[in-house]
């Protein structure tokens, strides 16, 4: 099964490019082991865009781990989803 | 700023009036070796803005830190002087001020005095209040809540990593009255400066200001990594979200070493301007104002 990332567990809002990367590396460790993880977002009322790509960006791109992004709300989808759209665009221009 | 004057037992710096009008002081001198005490006598003062009270904050950390001694001499004016305190710049009030009743303050209060963000946690705690003191606001300031956690987490974030100073990076926040409908953020430090960190990737781009603007192009950065230096495009992104739903202005200006430029944000367009510089600034300083547009 799945492990769980309950992001609201480290707090509701989330500012720095070196939090995501706490964060990052905080998730990586919990699903050692397997090619899924559920991360979620519930409670977590705002992000930063550095944050979101350092955190999910990175995620989504660089690492082989598979995430599922569950419960967040709408303004912090549209933060995350830039992110993610922008590594994998920078990405195919790469 | 009026220049410092050595009398042998002390080195004492007069601030002018019209100074404090000023988004941006003349440079406060950082000479270490500036006779002992220094004084900063800021007793003819009749404003305060946020970046005048942070950059007097940090002049005297910088030189505390330096072992110096600095006196601040507080302003006459007691409206002013209650400004500078709210701004917790740690000014004495001047004696016989009895501290509690109320003050005509012109509508103007600090929303965040100067604040010192050494880490990561401090630019999140920081950013969060900017955006809990705004949703609780007025309507006309709640929804800007949202964008200026994003500007001050992303300049102050990128200000503290980049700037490569002990002093780390400082904040300071007012508003110019609710029926104004204006608040101003001021962000600033002693680092390397936006010209300097962004010639490492780009040593060609020796003109200071036509590096800053530059640096605020999307992907632009001096940190090598393809996938960064969006940070500022989206904090103008999201301000170009909320500006027309608002019925706001921003207004951002950025100095930095030789180099400033200005950017005014009212119609969606963004066409960075450059600002006029009278002298190159050690470190980096930021003001983003939100004018709310009066039908």
């Amino acid at each position: 099964m799945a492990p769980t990332f309950q992001v609201s567990e480290f707090g509701r809002t989330f500012a720095t490019r070196e939090r995501g990367d706490a964060l990052r590396r905080d998730l990586l460790k919990l699903a050692e082991g397997h090619d899924l993880a559920v991360v979620d977002f519930d409670g977590v009322m705002s992000v930063s865009y550095s944050f979101a790509d350092e955190f999910v960006g990175k995620l989504c791109t660089e690492e082989s781990l598979q995430v599922d992004l569950q419960n967040l709300s709408p303004r912090v989808r549209e933060i995350v989803d830039r992110a993610v759209a922008r590594r994998t665009h920078d990405q195919v221009a790469c | 700023m009026g220049s410092p004057h050595a009398t042998g037992k002390c080195t004492r710096i007069i601030l002018r009036p019209r100074e404090a009008h000023a988004a941006f002081l003349g440079d406060l001198p950082l000479d270490p070796d500036l006779d002992q005490p220094i004084v900063v006598d800021a007793s003819e003062l009749v404003d305060c803005h946020p970046m005048f009270a942070l950059r007097l904050r940090l002049f005297v950390d910088w030189h505390q830190a330096a072992g110096n001694v600095v006196r601040v001499v507080a302003p006459r004016d007691l409206r002013v002087a209650h400004q500078v305190a709210d701004f917790r710049v740690g000014l004495g009030l001047p004696e016989g001020t009895v501290v509690g009743l109320p003050e005509p303050r012109g509508g103007r209060q600090a929303l965040i005095g100067v604040r010192r963000l050494g880490t990561y946690h401090d630019v999140e705690d920081v950013s969060n209040e900017a955006m809990a003191i705004l949703q609780e606001q007025s309507i006309a300031f709640a929804v800007w809540g949202e964008p200026v956690h994003m500007a001050m987490s992303e300049l102050c974030d990128n200000a503290r990593q980049h700037g490569r100073n002990s002093l780390g990076t400082y904040v300071a926040a007012d508003q110019v009255g609710v029926e104004t409908g204006e608040f101003r953020l001021a962000i600033g430090d002693l680092g390397i400066g936006i010209p300097e960190h962004i010639r490492a990737c780009y040593p060609e781009w020796q003109d200071d200001t036509a590096a800053i603007v530059s640096a605020l192009q999307r992907g632009v950065t001096g940190t090598g990594d393809p996938h960064r230096g969006n940070g500022f495009a989206e904090v103008v992104d999201d301000v170009n979200r909320v500006l027309v739903r608002a019925q706001s202005a921003v207004h951002i200006e950025i100095r930095s070493a030789k180099g400033g430029v200005v950017l005014d944000l009212l119609d969606g367009r963004v066409a960075p301007r450059p600002a006029r510089v009278e002298r190159a600034r050690r470190g980096t300083w930021i003001t983003y104002t939100v004018r709310t547009i009066r039908a």
